[in-house]
């Protein structure tokens, strides 16, 4: 005597979000049964072992027949088969785009292809999270991906269009696709300590500032135009170009002296660590510097967060200067410069130095 | 030619890729109506193409209109070879033939293919010009309405109910015709389910024909069934009950459009006869009706209507056993007519009865009915009988399955006269067919009715009905024994009503339709389920036949005992809306029936179950007995509370009523009392055959009494295991298979129809009636369980009209398919309900008060001429009835302060849920449909479904039409579809798909009256293969929230045809 076929049927889908979820975590039928059993509220519907397995098992069909169309937000809407009210809709696509920040932080930066999907395994081991999640989270990283690749205009708006995702979650994926796009390195030892959300705000200061998107006050402009593909996704070359000019500031020994003497001046008396800060004025600057002028090499953009953390995080921290000291270094760094009569560069100055600045911030933290 | 068909197709979307070269597909449509097609451009290399096409136009009549359904094939366009098709949609045009419902079809169809499912979807725009005057011709059947609805349709009144029609059609099933042999099985399927839609419009429209020729322009209650015999063919079948219904259009204010259980209506036990009344029928005409003359209301001055609009002179068929009883009515009502006052009245009654009696079959698909309708219930009468299939030789001449029907039908007929009865309501027909043995089944309640409705003009009447009419009668009438007391069908122990006290009532009722709106009960109730298996050899043709023919009547015993315990054990004395499955398989047989249990005031109060030992006096076995009572009796105590019945203890004074029924039980012991309606079996071994070989089964003969079991008998062992397994619904969960819950009146909107299918493999192994019972009996409940623990977000809900279908589809395979909807209603908010029970209350006592002396007075009247006459004759009832109608009307032209206390409380009541909507305004919302037509809007219409006839907290408007829809699908890769419950998973899904995406193309947003009437479920797993059919009906509707005041924003303006006047 066995249970042939067993289905349930609803004329709105039912789905039970505390299955969902057990589904997206990648549970087995007998593994979600196990822990719905000992979960809350259960004894109250006397539900027998028998009848949460035949829950589970018609949840996780529906799930199943409807990871097509979360596949294709934009058809779930107007797809006919399953009639789910819209708020569910919206619940189900956000929960199957989210991510663990754990997972994505193994893959930041990395080509999403098939070799780095045959190293989820090591990956699910690693942090605990079960393959097939990983596989499901690897498969919407690259699924985005793909799909804003060929796209026009800027970056989060189309994500989150085709996707029907909530702002952060776009972001989020924003964040995802370029870091993605770019290569950047994120997985070495010393950038152990960074998490997920410290570089996607990074991500999400370069896409506004350092992009062919960002040029002008007007993005929208490039839109209509149609000049520029991929415009939130690649940096902008000629912005790249332009920063090599900025080595002025450590070639010239007049001015690398004239900056310092600016700085210290601004900054005597208002930090602890001014000695520290006089000292490692030049080799700050030069690290600085030199990480934007190498930005144009594809090799040094994927080094730009580990360049950051060596040449400047680590010494500072090194010194023990507290986060408020850094911003006031930085800012005095960056608002001195405009001081420089010499120094033509103003306007690349401040696009390089308000991402790093605000990078760095971000950054700075144990 | 008098109708021209266009289509225009608009768009498709999602479509799969046909071309794995280029992941795209180059589509066209091919538009098809009758032998005409019509195609349009290729859309090359598009997954979201945008034909927007020109007009295809058709040039029909309008029979074919009717038979046919617009067919559009999506294809894929192929240079070199073939095209291939990628799916299709069959369009029902039926709605747009009737000027009342659906004026345009336009909308997304999901494209069907019976081997991939859906496959996209397709925009299309379909309407109809009708030329003339659809009456003139004679072989279509236009502007008849059909309701699946077994109530009156809620924006409607009737005008009058004209009674039963019945139809079907035969004809050779594509699968099994030599050509499958050599076509694909998606030809096949296609094949199949264009006869069946085709053989469906052909039924309706013959139908329709019989509608018309009586005089009615709608059918209500109509259900349609497929027999799939195999070799020997299709058969489509389809009953219902015609009537002539008016639209509710001045009137009509909010108020008549709120089902009576929706509304927050009083507590059917402190006032039940006047507030919880069905608007549409309320005395109280609505205003609008006033100029009518009230002078057609003198009925004996014209013919009794019957006979004139008696469908096909099949007179002469009608059994003789009417005659036996007729002359007796006769003389009955003869009699009264020496009488003064009020002979008209008696005259007209007379006539009307007589009227029904001459009916072929005064048979009505309803189970619901306008208050005053049904006068007395008299039990449950079915009827079955065991065929063996043969080859349909001439579809034409569909003559032997006429036949088979007829007599079953002839059957049911006598067994209503033999209660007492003049006809039967909440009638239906049903089959189970296995190999060549095919079970027919029919079922209905025996009833007395009031000929009021059954009579032209009684829309006039309504407007004289103040002088003329009896008040309403008392909310227990219906409860009334039909029959005559001292010349009994059966044994029944018959008690004095415990409400009016006047008439005498049975113990226990049974019936097959709803609960009354009017009646008095205490607590709620609860769905109760019989259950049974019973295995029988392998056997072939007549043999077969033979031993199932003997099986039945034991099976029918068997529930029958079970039913009335389960029973007991609630201390319930009433069910409704009983079904009773026989499902026939090759080794074994299913049984199931079920019903809502109540407990109906009017009604004593249930005895306990005695448990009866051995006699050897064995002191373990002894305290094994008593035991067992003291757990049967805690149940029933538990059961009581769970249910909250609490009868009035006046009457109920719980030790006593005990003590009393155990000593009646000991006393009966002998004799017979179980008190059961007439139920026999009369089963034919072959049609040959006829009554000579004929066994009758009486349940009542049994020597075993009903309610003492008796512990060392196997079976009984086996129904207390059974009575005492049956687990109650959880804590806030209420189930029932009737209309709506007993008690529960605060529904909210909150719904959620399902349907669930559960097939069980049984082990080989040697398994006796008893295991198998028990693992029947697991599977229900367990499946029961499961609905409750996946709906239990919905809490406090109750599960209504639980539909069961049990089937056996191969050896070893028990099915079960169930169709329900939860709706979960307010939990008592206490504060607002007690102070809207204290008005109610209020308004009730008023008048109880003021009525109270008068009806006494009225009644010693009754009741002493009644004495009197009783002597006289042998129909006392009737008699008694008669003269207190004259006692009435005594009453009524003497004082009038009663009268005019008791509307003022009514108006009191339905102040409470009509909208103070003035005349002209709601006149606006006459023939109106929201134009949710556009079609190219981005989100999907929500379409709710349910099988009940309402929505609760909104306002039917209008009904687009009837929903009847066959689907096939089939696969060959069952394993990657999920096997199987991924492929009946996603086959259901995509059923209600389909029936959403039409309703929402009528310009609709519900179904109600929804049920899935077939599931036939095949597999072969070792070769991957499965198919399924499914068949699905429903009205489509159009609703509005209780709280908007307007209809839905657009409305579009149609012609108000004069369909409904024909002749």
């Amino acid at each position: 005597m066995a249970v042939e076929l067993d289905v349930f049927v609803g004329n709105t889908t039912i789905m039970d979000e505390e299955v969902y979820q057990l589904w997206l975590d990648g549970y087995t039928v007998n593994d979600a049964v196990k822990v719905r059993m000992v979960s809350e509220g259960m004894e109250e519907y006397e539900a027998s072992a028998e009848v949460v397995m035949s829950d589970t098992m018609d949840q996780y069909r529906t799930f199943q027949m409807c990871e097509r169309l979360l596949h294709n937000p934009t058809k779930l809407a107007n797809q006919l088969l399953f009639q789910i009210p819209p708020h569910r809709q919206a619940m189900l696509i956000e929960r199957y785009y989210t991510f663990d920040d754990v997972f994505v932080r193994e893959v930041l930066g990395k080509k999403l292809s098939k070799g780095t999907k045959k190293d989820l395994d090591d990956v699910s081991s690693k942090t605990g999270i079960t393959l097939k999640s990983c596989r499901r989270q690897f498969d919407n990283f690259k699924r985005v991906f793909k799909v804003v690749e060929e796209l026009k205009g800027p970056l989060v708006e189309n994500i989150r269009q085709n996707f029907i995702l909530s702002d952060k979650l776009a972001r989020d994926y924003a964040a995802i696709v370029f870091f993605a796009n770019n290569r950047f390195e994120t997985g070495k030892r010393k950038l152990q300590y960074l998490t997920f959300q410290d570089f996607a705000f990074c991500a999400g200061q370069l896409i506004k500032n350092w992009t062919v998107g960002a040029v002008g006050e007007s993005v929208f402009l490039y839109v209509l135009d149609n000049m520029v593909e991929d415009m939130d996704v690649d940096l902008d070359k000629e912005f790249l170009q332009d920063l090599k000019e900025l080595k002025i500031l450590i070639t010239d020994k007049d001015l690398l002296d004239q900056h310092k003497s600016l700085v210290c001046t601004a900054l005597r008396g208002k930090t602890k660590v001014y000695t520290e800060m006089e000292t490692n004025f030049k080799n700050l600057s030069r690290g600085l510097v030199n990480i934007a002028a190498k930005l144009t090499n594809t090799k040094d953009v994927r080094d730009f967060f580990i360049d950051l953390v060596e040449k400047f995080i680590e010494p500072c921290r090194s010194d023990r200067w507290a986060s408020a000291d850094m911003r006031l270094y930085l800012t005095h760094y960056t608002n001195s410069a405009h001081l420089l009569d010499t120094f033509k560069y103003q306007v690349v100055w401040d696009r390089y130095m308000g991402v790093i600045k605000s990078c760095i911030f971000k950054m700075y933290h144990d | 030619m008098p109708g021209k068909l266009k289509a225009k197709i608009v768009a498709g979307r999602h479509l799969p890729v046909m071309d794995r070269a280029s992941d795209l597909t180059d589509a066209f449509v091919e538009v098809k109506f009758g032998n005409t097609t019509f195609k349009t451009d290729v859309y090359p290399k598009c997954l979201n193409p945008q034909w927007n096409s020109e007009w295809f136009k058709f040039e029909v009549d309008d029979e074919d209109l009717q038979d046919e359904p617009l067919q559009i094939t999506v294809l894929d366009h192929d240079t070199y070879s073939a095209n291939d098709a990628i799916g299709k949609v069959y369009i029902d045009i039926d709605p747009l033939l009737c000027s009342e419902a659906a004026s345009v079809i336009s909308g997304w169809f999901p494209i069907y293919d019976t081997i991939h499912g859906i496959r996209g979807e397709i925009n299309v725009l379909v309407k109809v010009d009708l030329f003339n005057d659809l009456n003139r011709f004679r072989q279509s059947s236009c502007g008849v309405k059909f309701f699946c609805t077994t109530s009156i349709p809620l924006c409607y009144r009737a005008a009058m109910v004209h009674g039963f029609v019945e139809e079907l059609v035969v004809n050779e099933d594509p699968e099994y015709q030599w050509i499958d042999r050599i076509r694909t099985p998606r030809a096949s399927n296609e094949a199949r389910q264009r006869l069946i839609s085709l053989m469906s419009g052909e039924l309706q429209r013959k139908i329709g024909l019989k509608v018309l020729e009586m005089g009615g322009n709608a059918v209500v209650g109509y259900l349609q069934c497929f027999d799939l015999e195999g070799e020997s063919g299709i058969v489509v079948r389809a009953i219902g009950t015609a009537c002539t219904l008016d639209k509710l259009s001045a009137g009509a204010n909010a108020n008549a459009y709120t089902h009576p259980n929706t509304a927050p209506a009083s507590n059917a036990c402190n006032s039940p006869s006047k507030d919880s009344k069905e608007p549409v029928f309320s005395e109280d005409p609505p205003t609008a009706l006033g100029p009518l003359t009230p002078l057609r209301v003198l009925p004996s001055s014209s013919p009794p209507p019957f006979s004139s609009s008696k469908p096909c002179s099949r007179q002469s068929s009608s059994s003789d056993t009417d005659l036996s009883l007729t002359p007796k009515m006769g003389m009955g009502s003869g009699g009264s007519v020496g009488k003064e006052a009020g002979p008209l009245k008696m005259l007209l009654r007379q006539q009307t009865q007589t009227a029904l009696e001459q009916r072929e079959f005064p048979f009505f698909t309803l189970t619901c009915f306008p208050p005053g309708f049904l006068v007395h219930v008299g039990g449950v009468v079915s009827a079955r009988s065991v065929k063996l299939l043969d080859r349909i030789h001439n579809p034409d001449e569909p003559e032997t399955r006429d036949a088979w029907w007829e007599e079953i039908r002839q059957e049911i007929k006598s067994h209503a006269k033999a209660l007492g009865c003049h006809a039967v309501v909440g009638y239906s027909e049903s089959t189970s067919i296995c190999e060549e043995v095919c079970i027919l089944s029919a079922a209905g309640t025996a009833a007395i009715l009031n000929p009021r409705y059954m009579r032209e003009g009684c829309l006039d009447i309504g407007s004289g009905d103040h002088r003329f009419d009896e008040p309403s009668p008392p909310s227990c009438g219906f409860c009334h024994i039909p029959y005559d007391e001292l010349n009994m069908p059966f044994p029944a122990q018959l008690t004095y009503c415990y409400q009016c006290r006047r008439q005498k009532v049975p113990d226990v009722l049974f019936t097959t339709i709803d609960l009354p709106t009017e009646a008095a009960v205490s607590g709620k109730g609860c769905l109760i389920q019989a259950r049974l298996c019973r295995l029988k050899k392998k056997a072939q043709g007549e043999v077969n036949a033979t031993s199932i023919s003997n099986l039945l009547p034991f099976m029918e015993y068997e529930l029958h005992t079970q039913l009335m315990n389960k029973l007991k054990l609630r201390s319930m004395n009433a069910l409704f809306g009983l079904r009773i499955q026989i499902s026939i398989g090759e080794n074994m047989l299913l049984g199931l029936a079920s019903a809502t249990g109540v407990y109906l005031s009017a009604l004593p109060t249930p005895g306990g179950i005695q448990i009866a030992g051995k006699a050897s006096g064995d002191l373990s076995n002894e305290q094994h007995v008593l035991s067992i009572q003291k757990r049967i009796n805690d149940a029933m105590a538990k059961n009581k509370e769970m249910y909250h019945i609490n009868p009035p203890k006046l009457f109920a004074l719980d030790p006593e009523v005990f003590h009393g029924i155990n000593m009646e039980l000991s006393e009966e012991a002998a004799g017979s009392p179980i008190p059961e309606p007439k139920q026999r079996s009369r089963l034919f071994r072959s049609q040959s055959e006829s009554s000579d070989e004929l066994s009758e089964l009486d349940l009542s003969h049994g020597k075993k009494d009903a309610f003492v079991l008796e512990i060392d008998d196997t079976d009984a062992v086996e129904d207390i295991h059974s009575l005492l397994t049956d687990a109650p619904p959880p804590a806030g969960f209420y189930s029932c298979n009737t209309e709506v819950m007993p008690g529960v009146y605060n529904w909210t909107s909150g719904l959620q129809m399902f349907t669930s299918v559960r097939v069980l493999r049984l082990s080989n192994a040697n398994l006796t009636n008893q295991s198998l019972n028990k693992i029947f009996t697991d599977m229900c409940e367990n499946l029961l369980k499961s609905l409750y623990f996946k709906l239990r977000s919905m809490i406090p809900c109750c599960l209504c009209h639980v539909n069961f279908t049990v089937a056996v589809p191969e050896d070893e395979l028990i099915q079960v398919a169930v169709t329900a909807v939860a709706m979960s209603f307010d939990k008592e908010p206490i504060l607002e309900k007690l102070g809207d029970r204290a008005v109610f209350k209020g308004a009730g006592e008023n008048e109880d008060q003021l009525q109270f002396p008068m009806e006494l007075c009225a009644e010693s009247a009754s009741v002493a001429i009644s004495n009197l006459t009783a002597k006289f004759t042998d129909r006392c009832s009737t008699w008694l009835e008669l003269i207190r109608l004259k006692a009435h009307t005594i009453r009524r032209g003497s004082v009038k302060t009663s009268r005019r206390t008791q509307s003022l409380a009514r108006s009191v009541s339905s102040s409470e849920r009509c909208s103070p909507l003035p005349e002209g305004r709601s006149r606006s919302l006459r023939s109106t449909r929201s134009s949710g037509g556009g079609g190219g809007g981005t989100a999907v219409t929500v379409v709710k479904m349910t099988p009940l006839s309402f929505l609760p907290g909104t306002r039917l408007i209008k009904y687009l039409g009837i929903i009847n829809m066959f689907f096939i699908r089939e696969t060959t890769s069952l394993r990657e579809e999920g096997g199987v419950s991924g492929f009946l998973h996603t086959f259901i899904a995509e059923v209600f798909a389909m029936v959403r995406a039409h309703v929402a193309a009528l310009g609709g947003n519900a179904v109600v009256s929804y049920s899935m009437k077939e599931c036939v479920f095949m597999e072969n797993p070792n070769k991957n293969q499965a198919q399924c059919l499914i068949n699905v009906s429903g009205d489509a509707v159009v609703f509005v929230r209780d709280t908007d005041q307007e209809a839905t924003p657009t409305l579009i303006h149609t012609s108000c045809g004069g369909t409904d006047g024909p002749t």
